[in-house]
């Protein structure tokens, strides 16, 4: 099982640029959705970086489903080589997103971040209005479900 | 007094999503409702590990404890 703890805490312990975002946020706001990855959204600064790659190298991240004998490194040249990767790796699996459909790269997605405290550390997470753009712009199948359950996330929201 | 039909109008909305589920949600803190997703999660595993354990037993036929 994804240890969802100790990814916050090594995110916001190394003072890594991260939004928390897909499932993970979806639950945070109050949906009754289950995921069992962690999505992140972090910002491409070289600085950055550098200590996402320094937070997760003992780890061992690989890329989820890919062959076993496909090369890669987890190291900074590879991350900024890429944009989103979606790994797997001790802690559990792991998504590192670059840039989210419908809101674009992180310094964006912070506009439609909001501070949370998250098992004792304070978290930026995507908001339910943020979730909504992103989730309309991907308006996959599994999407639409999510649409209907965040709208009426935000009407409670707004009630209370 | 209501129907079922109209409770469940009540508390649904027009896409089915349970209107009580999120209220309820809502009274939790973030770390709370993290934590009992969590503990889903570990249900869902531990069944899963008895499922691999016991791959070959069935719910016996006369069984009447179904819930149901």
């Amino acid at each position: 099982m994804t240890q969802f703890q100790k990814i916050i805490q090594i995110l916001a312990n190394d003072k890594i640029d991260f939004v928390v975002i897909g499932g993970l946020a979806l639950i945070a706001q109050g949906s009754a959705y289950m995921t069992s990855d962690i999505d992140i959204c972090y910002k491409r600064s070289e600085e950055n970086v550098k200590k996402i790659v320094q937070a997760f190298k003992n780890y061992h991240l690989t890329l989820r489903g890919a062959p076993k004998d496909l090369p890669f490194i987890f190291d900074e040249k590879t991350l900024k080589a890429g944009m989103n990767f979606t790994f797997s790796s001790e802690l559990g699996d792991i998504d590192l997103l670059g840039e989210i459909g419908g809101i674009g790269f992180y310094e964006n997605v912070l506009k439609y971040s909001e501070r949370m405290d998250l098992y004792g550390f304070e978290c930026q997470v995507l908001t339910v209005e943020g979730l909504l753009k992103s989730k309309k712009a991907a308006n996959r199948r599994k999407d639409q479900n999510h649409i209907a359950e965040l709208e009426e996330l935000l009407k409670l929201k707004k009630e209370n | 007094m209501i129907t079922l039909d109209e409770y469940f109008k009540q508390t649904h909305n027009e896409y089915g999503i349970d209107r009580t589920l999120l209220i309820e949600r809502l009274k939790l803190t973030p770390t709370e409702r993290l934590r009992e997703h969590e503990s889903f999660l570990a249900q869902i595993e531990e069944l899963r590990r008895t499922i691999r354990r016991h791959p070959h037993d069935t719910v016996p036929k006369n069984n009447s404890n179904t819930g149901q």
